[in-house]
């Protein structure tokens, strides 16, 4: 092991890092990118304060929201008069907050953007950064498919924007898996275990966990083929035939209602639907949502509908968000010719 | 000599172990109809390319399979179970493929076999898997001193550095020269195809197509 004590004051700890010149300025044009296309179809700016009440974190996690176990990587601090206080985890939670104490009383649609930094103790050793640059939006009171569908094309026209070759954006519904887990049965730790299984498609350890529980044997078939249901449009069908739970139907009826209102955008190519798509943030109600672009191992944008969190605030507003990750946007951006 | 240079946009990347599981990858791969060369097979080169210029296939240590998939520089991995669940990262493993066929164990001295580890303070072992044995271990409620070791763990018992060890047992040849048999075993493990999350959107129809074939056997 490396002598710790015989401290650098030069170092910089893991996943934290300065952008210099030319790496401040690529960051920039991307994160102006998004700000300037939001703001010219309407969505206005809030900035949210880097820290807060630790509590935000907990009353939305308490509303589901558990993802990488993200409840366990907020930062958290006491200030002098031993209050828990806590870095940006997490802008959605914030936003949310925001709306329903300040916009509780307003009916029209109302559109946010943001751009600023989340802090998240990823562990160390894995190459993570620990602060991440984002920018989202997030339309809320209105519930219907036209917001689902103005949210994918926001984020098709900003990815085209910056010259992204064949991106793709993935589209689930968590409703559909709901609906399967209800007909199931399943609850607690079995229901945990599986949906720990499909996020990670592991066909033969959804076998394995299914043949231990004694569910229907219909309902097994379908949650086996679960990984499988995912590519273009016509998947949706697929997926209709798999079911007759209303749940996991109504969900299937909503990405195909979505459908119709993309199929004939120019960058409709780069949709298409995953239904085994059933990793993020808990608190989504609906459609999910993911950005990837080739040379970046992971997703460079997340998001979906989340009807329920402003409840948890004191105000039900229906609510649809996306975040994009400035890093691996630019990261993206960097192998283009 | 020729470099292979790796083509991410045109080609899929392979993170293949090293090792034991390396034939039994390629003879899987041949499946979906890509083939290599026995000269580049045997060959020293970290990058070789298939016949039919598909598959690019890195080799890796084992444990550094999941690595590479996780981080997108390979799109597709083929690692035993046990390498994965350690390394802890973030892939889909759709598929489990029918050879690495092992476990991971518990085992010591015979006459430790009946010990109530949970009414120690502590048990000390020692394993190449300090992951999984905390997993394990917090599972049961036992508070363990896990020895992080490299290699030959069941010396690790014998010199008294630790009071068990957690090991992979394929066919207990070397637990039985030395005097250990096994206590408990913790899970099976085989070797598992996995993809990189975002390949797995990007490459979606390649990587769906190698999954059928392999499955389909």
């Amino acid at each position: 092991m490396v002598d710790q004590a015989n401290k650098n004051p030069l170092r910089l700890p893991a996943g934290i890092k300065d952008f210099i010149f030319a790496e401040a300025e690529e960051h920039r044009v991307v994160e102006r990118g998004l700000t300037d296309l939001l703001q010219q179809r309407g969505y206005r700016e809030i900035i949210t304060p880097t820290f807060e009440y630790g509590e935000i974190f907990e009353i939305a996690t308490k509303a589901g929201m558990i993802r990488n176990g993200l409840d366990k990587k907020v930062y958290r601090f006491l200030d002098r008069d031993a209050n828990l206080l806590a870095l940006r985890a997490d802008f959605t939670a914030q936003i949310a907050r925001i709306a329903a104490g300040r916009f509780a009383e307003m009916e029209q649609i109302l559109k946010i953007f943001y751009t600023g930094k989340v802090f998240r103790a990823e562990p160390h050793h894995e190459g993570r950064s620990r602060e991440k640059w984002q920018v989202g939006f997030e339309i809320f009171n209105q519930a219907s498919v036209e917001a689902d569908a103005e949210a994918v094309i926001n984020i098709l026209e900003a990815l085209d924007s910056f010259g992204l070759k064949n991106f793709r954006v993935a589209i689930g519904h968590i409703g559909y898996f709901h609906g399967l887990i209800k007909e199931s049965g399943l609850t607690g730790e079995k229901r945990h275990t599986l949906k720990y299984l499909v996020e990670r498609k592991d066909m033969a350890g959804i076998s394995r966990h299914l043949e231990q529980t004694g569910i229907s044997n219909e309902v097994k078939k379908i949650l086996q083929r679960l990984p499988d249901l995912h590519g273009e449009a016509v998947v949706l069908e697929k997926a209709k035939s798999c079911t007759g739970n209303e749940k996991s139907l109504q969900a299937v009826e909503k990405l195909q209602k979505l459908w119709t209102f993309i199929s004939s955008h120019p960058l409709a190519a780069h949709v298409f639907f995953d239904l085994s798509e059933v990793e993020g943030m808990g608190y989504y109600t609906g459609v999910m949502l993911k950005a990837f672009a080739p040379g970046v191992g992971s997703e460079i944008g997340s998001g979906g509908r989340y009807d329920q969190l402003t409840a948890v605030f004191g105000a039900e507003m229906p609510a649809i968000g996306f975040s994009f990750d400035v890093g691996l946007l630019t990261q993206a951006r960097r192998i283009l010719p | 000599m020729k470099t292979v240079n790796i083509n991410r946009t045109d080609r899929l990347i392979a993170a293949l172990p090293k090792g034991k599981l390396l034939q039994p990858a390629f003879e899987k791969l041949k499946l979906a109809g890509f083939i290599f060369s026995e000269a580049d097979k045997k060959s020293r080169k970290l990058i070789i390319e298939d016949k039919s210029h598909t598959v690019q296939a890195l080799f890796v240590k084992p444990s550094d399979v999941p690595i590479y998939v996780e981080h997108g520089i390979a799109d597709f991995g083929i690692v035993g179970k046990d390498s994965l669940l350690e390394s802890g990262v973030d892939v889909f493993q759709p598929l489990e493929l029918d050879f690495g066929r092992c476990k991971l164990a518990i085992a010591g001295f015979p006459g430790d076999r009946n010990r109530n580890w949970r009414l120690r303070s502590s048990v000390r072992v020692a394993t190449k898997y300090p992951g999984i044995t905390r997993w394990h271990f917090d599972k049961l409620g036992v508070q363990a001193e896990i020895i992080a070791l490299n290699g030959s763990v069941e010396l690790g018992v014998l010199a008294q550095l630790a009071d068990i060890i957690v090991d992979i047992v394929e066919t207990g040849t070397t637990l039985k020269e030395n005097g250990l048999v096994i206590f408990e075993d913790i899970l099976p493990v085989t070797a598992t195809f996995i993809i990189n999350k975002a390949s797995h959107k990007l490459k979606l129809r390649q990587l769906d197509a190698v999954v059928s074939a392999l499955r389909a056997e």
